[in-house]
């Protein structure tokens, strides 16, 4: 594709890069977001070179089955893509980025490399939380494919699986473990599982769900102490003095955002790299996008670091028109889906725990739960489990920022 | 250009339907209706979005 500009490295308005340009586009990171701009980048037509900076070993896969079918040992691997030769990218793998400098458009590497921009998107995703003093041999996280490979085998090795935390992540992992035979306890600090996210009301039915499967649901209790029983085995004191056995331990207390390589660079942090709703960062050249970016939401004005797959892949997609000068801001309604056992809980919008709730059912039998989120009489949000037309048919309303009482009776019809 | 779904893949996101509904029709549980076949070229570019968009890979578009 030719631009009809000087050749070079021509930079377009606000910063951004012109098709048959020429500059280089680095992308840090090697996730879903990283792939989704580079795969959108080149079908518009930017023909630069183009770099990924991947930390880890794998070349990009999908984070979805770890906690599924790959700790079930259904699958190995989630590959993103089948090839990437036709997308002309130079992938570093095992790579970390340690610096960035703004000043002369250069990201330094681990080994020491410096790698030149035209275009640099921060996209190196998030770490998982873990707990001061439960460490060591079978204390797990689960973030990378080598997380889930190693869960999986100490999981299969000893038939038992002790989860820190009710989020999505630790019901998923106690789910796929129940399946696989072991004997799950899923300890949660708060009255039910995901409380922190759907509120207790859909938090007593994801717990009545893991209960019908079988988990032992500690919930409303914490750790307090990690200790040795007589016969040697790590177990863990909780708040309301029972103790439960950690032979095999998940740790599930989310993510922080990868951002400590960016101290000092000038680029805008706080919870998360600062974007607009292009995903542009503090400086021009520089976007952001993934599990690393906090994004301003068009509408709010606020900023908000959203962890769902969805946004990943949209906002890469943005990041890329923008680099190539063809962006609109982002403007999607969140989405996101948890499968546990035979239900999939999926969520349309942005609803808050202590938003007003109101449960129904629905579904062809009438036996599929929906929630219906509202605050301040604006609707919220939609949760449904295994319901999606149900909670689909919701996305408009959501979308148009309805009332809590539209959707209420849209919900009912 | 050609559409195929596999529809056993189809977890009811419905993310295909959102960009693309005159391709990709929803049944009444939600989840995709089987399509395969040519796309009319005036529905090629919303074809492929939808098929980008879904997170089980359930649309190839060739």
């Amino acid at each position: 594709m030719s631009s009809g500009t000087t050749p070079g490295t021509a930079a377009g308005p606000e910063g951004a890069m012109i098709p048959g340009g020429g500059g280089r586009l680095v992308v840090v990171g090697g996730g879903l977001a990283a792939t989704r701009i580079v795969e959108e980048y080149r079908r518009l037509g930017g023909d630069g070179a183009v770099s990924i900076v991947a930390a880890e070993q794998h070349l990009p896969y999908d984070r979805p089955p770890l906690t599924k079918a790959v700790l079930r040992g259904e699958r190995d691997d989630s590959p993103l893509r089948e090839e990437w030769s036709s997308l002309d990218v130079d992938i570093k793998l095992a790579r970390r980025a340690v610096a960035l400098h703004l000043g002369d458009r250069s990201v330094l590497l681990d080994d020491g490399e410096e790698l030149t921009y035209e275009a640099l998107v921060i996209a190196n995703g998030a770490t998982a939380r873990t707990l001061p003093g439960l460490t060591g041999p079978k204390v797990h996280v689960v973030r990378s494919l080598d997380d889930a490979l190693a869960l999986r085998r100490d999981i299969a090795e000893h038939g038992r699986l002790t989860v820190v935390g009710g989020g999505f992540i630790g019901c998923e992992a106690a789910a796929s473990a129940r399946s696989m035979g072991a004997a799950v306890t899923l300890v949660e600090t708060l009255p039910t599982p995901l409380a922190r996210v759907l509120g207790t009301r859909v938090g007593a039915e994801v717990a009545a769900l893991h209960e019908r499967a079988g988990v032992e649901l500690r919930c409303g209790t914490a750790v307090v102490e990690v200790r040795s029983s007589r016969d040697g085995r790590r177990e863990l004191l909780l708040s309301d003095g029972s103790v439960v056995d950690a032979t095999v331990v998940l740790v599930g207390l989310g993510v922080v955002p990868d951002t400590g390589w960016l101290t000092g660079s000038g680029i805008a942090v706080d919870d998360g790299v600062l974007t607009d709703a292009r995903g542009r960062t503090s400086h021009p050249g520089v976007w952001s996008a993934g599990d690393v970016a906090r994004w301003r939401d068009p509408h709010s004005g606020e900023s908000v670091r959203v962890e769902h797959w969805t946004s990943a892949a949209d906002q890469g997609t943005t990041v890329a028109r923008d680099i190539l000068g063809q962006s609109a801001p982002l403007n999607e309604v969140p989405y996101f889906w948890s499968d546990q056992y035979d239900r999939k809980l999926q969520m349309l919008g942005s609803p808050e725990p202590d938003d007003d709730v109101e449960l129904m059912s629905v579904g062809p039998s009438g036996d599929r739960l929906l929630a219906v989120y509202g605050r301040d009489g604006r609707f919220t949000g939609v949760v449904g489990a295994s319901a999606p037309r149900w909670v689909m048919r919701m996305r408009n309303l959501l979308a148009a920022k309805g009332s809590y009482d539209d959707a209420l009776a849209l919900a009912r019809s | 250009m050609k559409v195929t779904i596999n529809t056993s893949q189809c977890a009811g996101h419905a993310r295909c339907n959102a960009i693309a509904p005159d391709v990709y029709e929803l049944d009444d549980g939600g989840y995709v209706l089987p399509f395969d076949g040519e796309v009319p070229a005036e529905l090629e570019v919303s074809a492929r979005k939808g098929a980008e968009v879904c997170p089980e890979r359930a649309i190839t578009v060739s």
